[in-house]
């Protein structure tokens, strides 16, 4: 199964094609590793860690 | 922080699936499960942080190739390394001093002879090393000290 997602260099956020993100207007990446559901960020600890203080699906590392 | 972490047992390869399928039930049902998180280098398991165990059973009831909880809550300081930002080999330059962070050579300072970026690989020179014999490392364990042309050399 091809990863065809990209994520964004600065947040992290995955997107499913998209070349920008629309939160950071940073650009997104194909090659990236991790992968993190936050759901609660405000409960996390683990979103806390990574510096996430928002909802969705983000990458751990971006190349 | 009130919260739990665990692992997950997965089937090999399912690990994201498991991820979404119980993120998806999370967010319909409202159970008191705060992240997620698949980590690119263990197989078949993934981390879940929840108010407790129970919220964690929850979500994976009827989810495929969920293989269960593993019994022990993990502290979080053990799954630090995942938060931690690696140096990117492409922040690396050739001529650059770093450190090594693990491996045989941990705590050594060495000068970057040469990065592939393809294999996420950089060569360095030590320095204690009497002879400089080039060692080739993977880009996370090294740290950048100082990068070559610049005046921020620390200490003095
Ligand atoms: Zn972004």
């Amino acid at each position: 199964m091809a990863k065809k997602e990209r994520a964004c260099k600065e947040c992290g956020r995955i997107y499913t094609s998209q070349e920008v993100c629309v939160y950071c207007n940073a650009p997104t990446s194909p090659d990236w590793l991790g992968y993190v559901r936050i759901i609660s960020p405000e409960k996390s600890e683990i979103a806390q860690k990574l510096g996430i203080n928002a909802k969705g699906k983000f990458a751990l590392r971006i190349k | 922080m009130d919260s739990k972490i665990y692992a997950v047992r997965t089937t090999i390869g399912q690990e994201r699936n498991v991820a979404d399928m119980m993120s998806a039930r999370i967010e319909k049902e409202g159970f008191e499960v705060y992240a997620v998180l698949v980590p690119h280098d263990i197989r078949g398991y993934i981390l879940v942080e929840a108010k407790d165990k129970t919220e964690i059973e929850k979500a994976l009831r009827g989810v495929a190739h969920n293989k269960g909880i593993v019994p022990g809550e993990i502290p979080i300081a053990d799954i630090e390394r995942f938060f931690e930002p690696k140096p990117m080999v492409t922040k690396v330059e050739q001529g650059d001093i770093v450190e090594l962070i693990s491996g045989p050579f941990k705590g050594e300072k060495a000068r970057v002879v040469r990065v592939d970026l393809k294999k996420e690989e950089i060569t360095v020179e030590l320095f204690e090393a009497t002879v400089p014999i080039p060692v080739t490392v993977k880009g996370e364990s090294i740290k950048v000290i100082r990068k070559e042309a610049s005046e921020s050399e620390t200490g003095g």
